[in-house]
């Protein structure tokens, strides 16, 4: 380069971006891929509805993320249309899905989860093969391994899933929301999931979808490419906010129905480490009160306790 | 996402993939956010460079439909963006350039040792030189910053800024006979 274009360049010389400036940046794209409203592609019978969520979904967004107190850092320079402030909740939830991205899949004969709740110190574990059988330990069964005696599956989106199943969702969060918006709308319409007052609404629609993504990112032995993508279609729900930093890690929650959910995210490993919301062995789905949050460990083994 | 494939392809093919599938925009920013950014902080600052640069990026996914791989390639196309965020804040372009013009060279500078006297030189000449950056028409800065900093051809810079390359050129040519006249009065007064 010649010498007054070379003086050009030293004189505006600047450092390489930080890793975390480019991360941040990415996050940032991230959250705007997810959240621009999907081309109606689609032709199949839900394709209505499902676009109609996203659109939902994109300007909601806008709202939590303009609202959210103590907000992340402000978007600069004139907004357009696709620049969204990524609420620190939402940092939360797209720092988690990085870290579980780059975490290597566990393996394992079985699903061993813990549950450990909060005002009583009572631990529920249960270890789950890969045909479904399940073996329990508990306060019922007075510190004994017992094995339930009917298959009880796994569910996600309301109905039965299988670990092969699960390993096979899509590791995109624009295809994982999609897959999981679908199966939520197919399974509502065909009555496989209903409520005691018939087909399930809208709202309730929305709300298996919350439930579906939290379970994937807490309990289920999905891989970890599927659960950060699951984190990052959680970071695009409404109203999802920061509550700082607890014993255990961030916490974040976020508005699920009639309930607010509530995570406690390790930054670490991106497990979940704390939650309002457990879905039973049994297939039961509690939500539980602030002093009874249940902190989860999943992971694969090979030993099943006798 | 796909970053380990992208990492191998070609641009063309990255640019072919978009149409069908968006999430390989995250590869297109994995690719290119460095030099995206390196530009933008060269103009606004590092500290502004953070937001701008990821607004560019913004920008261009929210316009990936129109990114038409026969008109040019990836590369250009990204710096047009990115001039056109960056003329949205000149105020902050105009304040780098005036402190640059104050700031000593030590500072602004980081240089290896072996470099003192090129240090030193540059030291006499960053104010005129900063000076003369900021008294640039826009259209001929941005000619030459996306030369300098972007290291793009008259070809590039053309498709970047949908010129002519012939005009490219010819606007770089008006910045550098501003910038020499610039240089000369401080070796002649200095």
């Amino acid at each position: 380069m010649d010498e007054d274009l070379q003086a050009v360049a030293t004189l505006l010389d600047t450092p390489e971006p930080t890793t975390r400036v480019v991360d941040e940046g990415r996050h940032r794209l991230q959250h705007a891929m997810l959240s621009s409203p999907r081309r109606p592609r689609r032709t199949g019978r839900w394709a209505v509805g499902v676009g109609a969520t996203a659109v939902v979904a994109a300007g909601a967004v806008v709202a939590s993320g303009q609202s959210a107190p103590g907000g992340g850092p402000a978007a600069g320079g004139p907004g357009t249309a696709t620049t969204r402030t990524v609420s620190t909740g939402q940092h939360v939830l797209l720092a988690a899905a990085t870290t579980a991205a780059g975490t290597p899949d566990g393996t394992g004969t079985y699903w061993h989860l813990k549950m450990t709740f909060a005002d009583s110190g009572a631990a529920t574990e249960t270890w789950r093969s890969q045909d479904g059988h399940l073996w329990v330990r508990g306060e019922k069964t007075h510190g004994a391994v017992v094995a339930l005696p009917v298959a009880t599956p796994l569910r996600l989106a309301g109905v039965e899933i299988s670990v092969r199943q699960l390993r096979s969702l899509p590791q995109d969060p624009t295809a994982l929301r999609a897959w999981i918006t679908d199966a939520v709308e197919r399974n509502a319409a065909d009555g496989s999931v209903r409520t005691g007052g018939g087909k399930l609404s809208r709202a309730q629609r929305d709300e298996l979808v919350a439930d579906s993504l939290t379970s994937l990112v807490s309990q289920l032995p999905a891989p970890e490419r599927v659960r950060a993508a699951a984190f990052r279609v959680l970071a695009t729900l409404p109203g999802v906010r920061s509550l700082g930093s607890v014993a255990g890690g961030r916490a974040i929650s976020f508005p699920v129905g009639d309930h607010t959910a509530r995570l406690v995210i390790d930054p670490e490993t991106a497990r979940v480490r704390g939650t309002n919301f457990v879905v039973t062995a049994d297939g039961a789905e509690l939500w539980l009160p602030a002093n009874r949050a249940a902190t989860v460990t999943g992971e694969w083994t090979n030993t099943l306790p006798r | 996402m796909t970053a380990s494939t992208a990492d191998t392809s070609s641009d063309a093919e990255l640019a072919a993939g978009l149409r069908d599938d968006p999430a390989q925009f995250a590869a297109v920013y994995d690719r290119y956010f460095p030099v995206i950014y390196r530009y933008v902080a060269g103009r606004l600052g590092p500290q502004h460079a953070d937001d701008v640069a990821a607004e560019t990026f913004l920008v261009a996914y929210a316009k990936r439909d129109r990114f038409d791989p026969a008109r040019g390639a990836l590369r250009p196309w990204l710096f047009g963006i990115a001039t056109n965020v960056v003329r949205q804040h000149r105020r902050v372009e105009a304040r780098r350039y005036r402190l640059l013009a104050r700031m000593p060279a030590e500072i602004a500078v980081e240089s290896p040792e072996d470099r003192a006297v090129d240090r030193a030189a540059a030291g006499r000449l960053r104010p005129r030189l900063a000076r003369a950056l900021r008294s640039l028409p826009a259209r001929d800065r941005d000619v030459l910053l996306l030369v300098t900093l972007g290291q793009l051809s008259y070809d590039e810079v053309g498709e970047s800024l949908g010129i002519p390359p012939g005009t490219a050129g010819s606007r770089l040519n008006r910045a550098r006979t501003k910038l020499r006249t610039a240089l000369d009065q401080e070796t002649h007064h200095g």
